[in-house]
């Protein structure tokens, strides 16, 4: 542990300062909550608002994982168990079930969340409503008035010039029927992992100054329209060249000699948690 | 001070998430409550959610019964400024204030609807509080947000729960209430709980 630095990094306003929003968010699900997002020592648009929620959440006993779209060996994900390591001590972990804390990047883990963990996403745009409305003061005002037509407005843009929604990550939310949210850029294979969840999610945009959350057992609804139902992406038929597993999400990878595509869990903590139990590790 | 402010208070608001995150669960700081050395008129739990909560950037109001002097207090440990119940951020209401909790609920902050977080943080004290597993004549049963259908708190004081459902009307508007023990049993009530007394 770094014994220059405050514990946790950040100064204990700081994370008061965090806290009493996270505290609000919590409070008014899918609401996003303005704070004043700190310099870390990482740039913005790299996990600030994930990593300051991290650090004025973690204390002694705390176990830490960090996973990087889907992955917790990336270069993101080890920066950050490193900065959250060296300035608390803490251990940190690449096993889903036995971390306290998981900060992620564009994944929710496959395996089920339990009530004494809590989430908390990396989100780089916090407004569903961005693509439609460019100024924040007008979003504002249209989530007081409960006005989403412009969110539906996206969709059915896509739906005109596709045929279908083309959100491939980051596909809203509408929560306890009152925020539309962006889940942030999750596979809208994640997003029904968000309904009734049985651990607290919180969300922070580090760059955005944002932060959110889903309480645990909160109605999560991915917007959709009566004859353009949401829908998750397909893995039918395929399934992990590692582990074997199917019906999780996938990384399509190509052999580049043969050229042929094979498929192998995103989740890596859960493809190496599924091939110890086939080896009896 | 024996409470140490920035382990003692991490595990308590660990615990503050959780019962917010799961309202009708109620959490333990009795052990940071009972580090806390500072004379006061307010039970020791609150001086623990006063150095967790608040600072230089908000307001704050206090019912005791010598309100002014621990205000005085609460300011010289956290630096936040003391408003009139009605502008303040954060409400520390004890027991021994003797003060209407109902009047106070209903002339609290509740945000507007561009900014709802701005609705004030209620903090009662009340004399006990027990989580059921049951229904129970007298109890409050929650629902919304946070229960997964159903739960039951058995609290002796709940002139409370009227004013604050009229407050708390127009969601998002509202106060999010804290109910804690001298003891330093705690449980939270966020704006979006229903509850209904037996």
């Amino acid at each position: 542990m770094n014994p220059l630095s405050n514990y946790a990094f950040l100064d204990e306003s700081s994370k008061r300062e965090i806290r009493r929003a996270t505290l609000k968010a919590i409070s008014i699900p899918g609401y996003q909550v303005p704070f004043a997002s700190r310099e870390m020592p990482i740039a913005r648009g790299w996990g600030t608002g994930g990593l300051q929620l991290t650090l004025s959440l973690v204390g002694k006993g705390d176990r830490v994982k960090v996973i990087d779209q889907g992955a917790d060996e990336s270069v993101n994900a080890v920066n950050i168990k490193k900065l959250v390591s060296s300035t608390t001590g803490v251990e940190v972990t690449e096993f889903t079930a036995s971390a306290s804390l998981i900060q992620s990047r564009h994944r929710i883990p496959e395996e089920p969340l339990q009530a004494d963990q809590i989430l908390i996403l990396q989100v780089p745009i916090p407004e569903p409503l961005r693509l439609y409305e460019r100024s924040e003061a007008a979003t504002r005002k249209l989530h007081s008035e409960k006005e989403y037509s412009g969110a539906y407005l996206i969709l059915f843009e896509q739906i005109m010039r596709y045929g279908r929604v083309s959100t491939g990550a980051d596909h809203p939310v509408m929560v306890n029927d009152r925020y539309v949210m962006a889940p942030s850029p999750i596979p809208r294979f994640d997003n029904p992992k968000m309904d009734s969840s049985d651990a607290l999610i919180l969300l922070g945009a580090g760059r955005e100054k944002k932060i959110y959350a889903v309480p645990p057992h909160t109605r999560v609804v991915s917007l959709d329209f009566k004859d353009h139902p949401f829908e998750i992406e397909s893995v039918e038929g395929r399934c992990c060249r590692l582990c074997g597993a199917t019906g999780v999400y996938f990384d399509e990878l190509q052999d580049n000699e043969t050229g042929e595509t094979f498929y192998q869990c995103n989740d890596t903590a859960h493809c190496l948690s599924l091939m110890n139990a086939e080896d009896g590790v | 001070m024996r409470l140490d402010t920035v382990h003692d208070i991490q595990a308590a608001y660990r615990r503050v998430v959780h019962a917010t995150s799961f309202p009708g669960t109620v959490v333990d700081i009795s052990e940071q409550a009972s580090l806390v050395d500072i004379e006061s008129h307010l039970p020791d739990p609150m001086i623990v959610l006063a150095m967790m909560l608040v600072d230089a950037e908000v307001t704050f109001y206090i019912a005791s019964s010598d309100a002014r002097a621990d205000a005085t207090v609460i300011s010289q440990l956290t630096y936040a400024r003391v408003a009139t119940s009605e502008e303040a951020g954060y409400l520390f209401l004890a027991r021994s204030g003797n003060a209407s909790i109902a009047s106070l609920i209903e002339a609290a902050r509740i945000g507007s609807l561009t900014d709802p977080h701005l609705g004030a943080t209620i903090i009662v004290e009340v004399s006990s509080l027990e989580a059921l597993v049951s229904e129970h004549p007298g109890c409050i049963v929650l629902s919304g947000p946070g229960v997964r259908e159903i739960a039951y708190l058995a609290i002796p004081e709940i002139d409370w729960v009227e004013p604050r459902r009229r407050q708390n009307e127009e969601y998002p508007l509202g106060v999010d209430l804290m109910l804690v023990t001298p003891a330093g049993q705690l449980a939270s009530i966020p704006r979006t709980t229903r509850l209904e007394v037996l």
